[in-house]
């Protein structure tokens, strides 16, 4: 929208505003002028930049999230523009609140597309936010980008202009680490995990995969959500069990410090998602208990842990130290396991867009955009995708990549496996691809 | 044969927290007439009022109304029965205009012309003027003329008035007076006033209060009274 | 004496709306459309806080009735979204009904505490059986299961959540004309005014509170069914306490007129919201706060005061 049209339109705004409110006015023109008025840093004259908005957890439950995914985006976006952009164009990203909240993140998606006329959405983490942002996108026809670990995008709960390239979903996590915990910790597991999406998606994957392996999940222990104390849940872990795999039931150093007091020392295996402790440093009073026992990982914390020259870059320009906390600040530790998602995305709209040659906001643009990107299958390892390499089904728009399996030893997490891609694999019947498009 | 009373209560008491307001009242009144009911501050005269019109509810004793026993029965189902009331701090509307707390007062009784009853309900009480304006633009006088004026258009059997000069000026009350004794062809009047010149000119019958009992009870005319009430107010007690 | 608003009159904001459809940005098309339907939801906290004097803080368990009624029944039943949009009003009206019984016993004070708990003892049964409701997470209606996936061969996305919800709101203000200035209304305002008066007067004013009550859990359930049926989502977060919070600065910043207040505030609020939400990291909750806060210095809400004040002294 140029400058005139859009203060024609803001005056059409204002005039009746003000009739219904005496206000619009105001905020029409606030509103108004925000369209399209800052000129991205290091803009070439004549090159109009691919805006990709961005749907932010600056504030709510996700803020300690959101600060990590909006401080990733920008170090991906200042690279990006330092090797010419996407397609020759400059990236602008235009980074809004969404409050951790469905509504507003339904609301964020309206702006971004209605007011900025973004050409892509970088879209949230938390998964209520995701399922209501992700029909408002496939109804205003842009292409939005989860970085969530939810299956609704893989599990065909959204729309063929919702993807997950960039980060792998839960079920893909479980089925890898599940091999590797039935061979090596023990066949008889207890689960504990929170009762609502996220914990059934593990509860279900983890149950998938023992009748794969011929393992039992002996027990499985829903914690409600909001639950403040633990002790009397653990009563329902057998004794007789290999391992007791947990996962995010809630305030994680009381659980913690309740479950050492209820098992002691003589405890089974313990094995871990990381999403528990992510942003947690490993030395908060009460962690002392995980000593020795396993945790997932999607990107090790510590350095060392996948010392690749790529991993090192990434590191580097997010600004994140060997430990995997903030290097200005480290009492501050990143959500590491989470935000290279954020990373990853934005190279794969560059790539998709690179090779689709989409340029404008336009339907058939969009056709071939939509339809290159299903039409990956790989994404290869590099500064692009320091993770490591990484399969896309086209059809579930969901990536298949590599998980860490790490064991806390001296109060850090030390890597003792890395899951094959294949390993994750899981069968699903959804296919974005037989959906219209338009 | 005695005829059937109006109203008749029956060895009532109340008390509260300990303090005995009503000790074994009983009273009974005609189809018409006014009733004047005097005695000092807590003698329990507002407790009577409330038993009567049902807001308070008694420890023991009975209440009949129109022959049927209405103890139990709560304040809105008093009033559809024809028990009026208006209170020591006149109460109406403020939020809607004097004619719609009128017509809200109407509603219940069964006369058709509302409109034309409320017209000539607020020129008894010289409300007209004011019809229009909210009730809570009202001088103080003016709501205790609309509060009566919603008890009298309901067309009640029974009106009972807590201290009803409270706040008017002379002429107001002179109005009133003469308003009062017209009504009191029709209907059953209970007046609760300390004013007690203003009392006694206006009932047939008293009733003399005094620590939760009626301590004298007769014609007003009588001479017995003017003494009665001497005793009750200068000695503080019978 | 100030006349109550004509329905011609009240009218204005939805006709406004109407022509000004044209002319807006596609932006605030989707912002205002969104603003018509919380502003219905804002109309139902009216009746029970401006008409009745009812100060309610669990509104949102209301509201979340009619969005969980009509979404489960689109979601699992049958994805006829104008069956689930009755069902949804039919649910919230009988959860008000529900708790106008049990609170109208307690009244005044307790009666806000009643509430606040409903609406929290529903958040977390929607939590509880999140494996059928979705939980905080919530679930997606398919788009046959939505009104704009029905019109979608009439009109697009945009402009069918526009119309909707212009409709929808045209129909609650002249219902809310036609209420307030009728004799019901006048009862209402009278049990909001002098409660015990009324009972004197021969009236049963608990079934009036209580048809209050019932009004205002239609108008919340509707707006909360529309909003699950125009925009694909259904999720716990709507039930929360923020929810039952939103209403009552709309209605405190829209004014006395319980034909424009409720509208206006929560356009006033959501605009400036929006607004802000760049400059200041707006919170919707900041802003409202912060517009009470002017008009109570500037001495506005005295209107208010006056409910609060007879509600507070009869309930004492």
């Amino acid at each position: 929208m140029d400058r005139r049209r859009a203060l024609s339109s803001l005056l059409k705004t204002g005039i009746i505003a003000a009739g219904a409110a005496g206000l619009g006015a105001v905020a029409g023109y606030l509103s108004g002028s925000s369209i399209g008025a800052q000129p991205p840093q290091g803009r070439e004259p004549g090159v109009k930049p691919i805006k990709i908005g961005f749907q932010v957890h600056r504030t709510g439950i996700g803020a300690p999230y959101g600060f990590w995914y909006e401080r990733v985006a920008n170090a991906a976006v200042s690279y990006i523009n330092k090797i010419g952009g996407i397609a020759g164009r400059p990236v602008e990203l235009i980074a809004e609140d969404d409050e951790t909240s469905p509504a507003k993140g339904a609301q964020v998606v309206e702006r971004l597309v209605l007011a900025h006329n973004v050409d892509f959405i970088l879209g949230a983490l938390f998964s209520d936010v995701v399922l209501a942002s992700g029909p408002r996108a496939g109804e205003l026809k842009r292409p939005y980008f989860a970085v969530s670990e939810g299956t609704h995008v893989p599990f065909g709960k959204l729309n063929r202009w919702c993807f997950q390239p960039g980060i792998t979903d839960v079920p893909g996590q479980v089925t890898a680490v599940a091999k590797w915990i039935f061979e090596n910790l023990g066949k008889r597991v207890a689960m504990i995990y929170p009762d609502y999406a996220f914990g059934h998606d593990h509860r279900d994957a983890l149950t998938k995969a023992a009748e794969r392996y011929g393992a039992r999940i002996v027990e499985k222990i829903p914690i409600p959500p909001g639950e403040t104390s633990f002790t009397k849940y653990f009563t329902r872990i057998p004794r007789d069990i290999d391992v007791l795999y947990h996962v995010m039931v809630g305030d994680v150093l009381t659980f913690i410090r309740e479950l050492g007091v209820y098992l002691g020392r003589d405890r089974p295996e313990l094995f871990g998602f990381i999403d528990s402790i992510e942003a947690v440093p490993l030395s908060a009073p009460g962690l002392e208990y995980l000593e020795g026992t396993y945790f997932w990982e999607a990107f090790p914390r510590y350095a060392d842990g996948y010392d690749t020259p790529y991993a090192r870059f990434y590191r580097e320009s997010v600004g994140v130290d060997e430990s995997g906390a903030d290097k200005s600040d480290p009492s501050r530790v990143s959500a590491f396991s989470h935000m290279f998602g954020v990373w990853e995305t934005l190279f794969v709209i560059k790539e998709a867009v690179e090779q689709s040659g989409y340029s404008e906001p336009t339907r058939s643009d969009y056709e071939a955009f939509i339809k290159t990107l299903e039409s990956m299958d790989w994404f290869n390892e590099g500064l692009w995708h320091p993770q490591g390499d990484k399969r896309f089904n086209g059809k579930l728009h969901q990536s298949f990549g590599h998980q860490f399996i790490s064991v806390v030893r001296n109060g850090r997490l030390v890597v003792v496996h890395r899951t094959e891609i294949e390993d994750s694999f899981y069968e699903h019947p959804n296919d974005y691809t037989k959906q219209p498009l338009f | 044969m005695q005829p059937r009373p109006l109203l008749s209560l029956q060895d009532i008491s109340k008390s509260f927290d300990g303090v005995q307001a009503l000790a074994g009242v009983s009273l009974e009144v005609g189809d018409t007439g006014i009733l004047g009911i005097i005695g000092p501050n807590g003698a329990g005269k507002s407790t009577l009022a409330g038993v009567i019109v049902g807001s308070l509810k008694p420890d023991s004793g009975r209440i009949f109304f129109l022959g049927r026993e209405i103890t139990g029965l709560p304040v809105r189902k008093r009033a559809r029965l024809g028990i009026a009331n208006t209170h020591q701090i006149p109460r109406s509307f403020p939020s809607l205009t004097v004619y719609e707390n009128l017509e809200l007062a109407a509603l219940h009784t069964s006369g058709k012309d509302v409109r034309q009853r409320i017209i000539e309900t607020a020129d008894l009480l010289g409300l007209q003027p004011v019809l229009e304006l909210k009730a809570s633009q009202l001088s103080h006088g003016q709501i205790r003329l609309l509060e009566i004026s919603m008890a009298l258009i309901s067309r009640p059997r029974l009106l009972v008035m807590d201290e009803p000069t409270q706040g008017l000026t002379g002429l107001e009350v002179h109005t009133l007076v003469e308003i009062l004794r017209g009504l009191a062809e029709r209907l059953a009047i209970i007046i609760i006033d300390h004013r007690v010149d203003f009392v006694v000119s206006l009932s047939s019958r008293i009733a003399i209060m005094s620590r939760g009992r009626i301590v004298a009870l007769g014609n007003a005319r009588d001479s017995w009274v003017t003494e009665k009430i001497e005793e009750v107010y200068l000695r503080g007690g019978s | 004496m100030r006349p109550r608003p004509t329905i011609i009159a009240s009218l204005t904001i939805p006709i406004i709306l109407a022509v000004a459809y044209p002319f807006l940005p596609e932006y605030q098309k989707a912002l205002v459309a969104r603003i018509m339907i919380l502003s219905i939801y804002s109309y139902g906290y009216a009746v029970c806080f401006q008409m009745v004097g009812i100060m309610s803080l669990g509104h949102a368990a209301l509201f979340a009735a009619g969005m969980y009624g009509a979404g489960l029944y689109a979601y699992y039943i049958s994805p006829d979204p104008f069956v689930a949009l009755a069902v949804g009003v039919a649910s919230s009206v009988l959860l008000s009904m529900l708790l106008g019984v049990l609170a109208m016993r307690v009244g005044g004070a307790y009666l806000m505490i009643g509430t606040l708990l409903a609406s929290q003892a529903l958040y977390l049964v929607a939590l509880h059986f999140n494996e059928i409701t979705g939980g905080e997470q919530g679930l997606v209606l398919r788009g046959e299961a939505t009104i704009t996936g029905a019109l979608k061969p009439l009109l697009s996305e945009l402009d069918a959540r526009y119309m909707v919800s212009l409709i929808a709101l045209t129909v609650v203000v002249a219902g809310i004309t036609i209420l307030s200035s009728s004799r019901l209304g006048r009862m209402l305002l009278a049990v909001r005014d002098d409660e015990e008066k009324l009972e004197s007067l021969g009236y049963n004013t608990s079934i009036l509170k209580l048809l209050a009550f019932s009004i205002s859990g239609a108008l919340s359930g509707a707006s909360g069914s529309l909003l699950a049926l125009l925009y694909s989502y259904v999720g716990a977060g709507y039930a929360g306490v923020l929810n039952s919070v939103e209403p009552v600065l709309w209605v405190l910043v829209g004014g006395p007129y319980v034909e424009f207040g409720p509208f206006l505030g929560s356009l006033l609020v959501n605009l400036l919201a929006d607004t802000a939400r760049g400059l200041l990291r707006g919170h919707v909750l900041v802003v409202g706060a912060g517009l009470v806060a002017f008009a109570l210095a500037t001495g506005r809400l005295r209107w208010a005061y006056q409910i609060l004040g007879r509600w507070r002294s009869r309930a004492a």
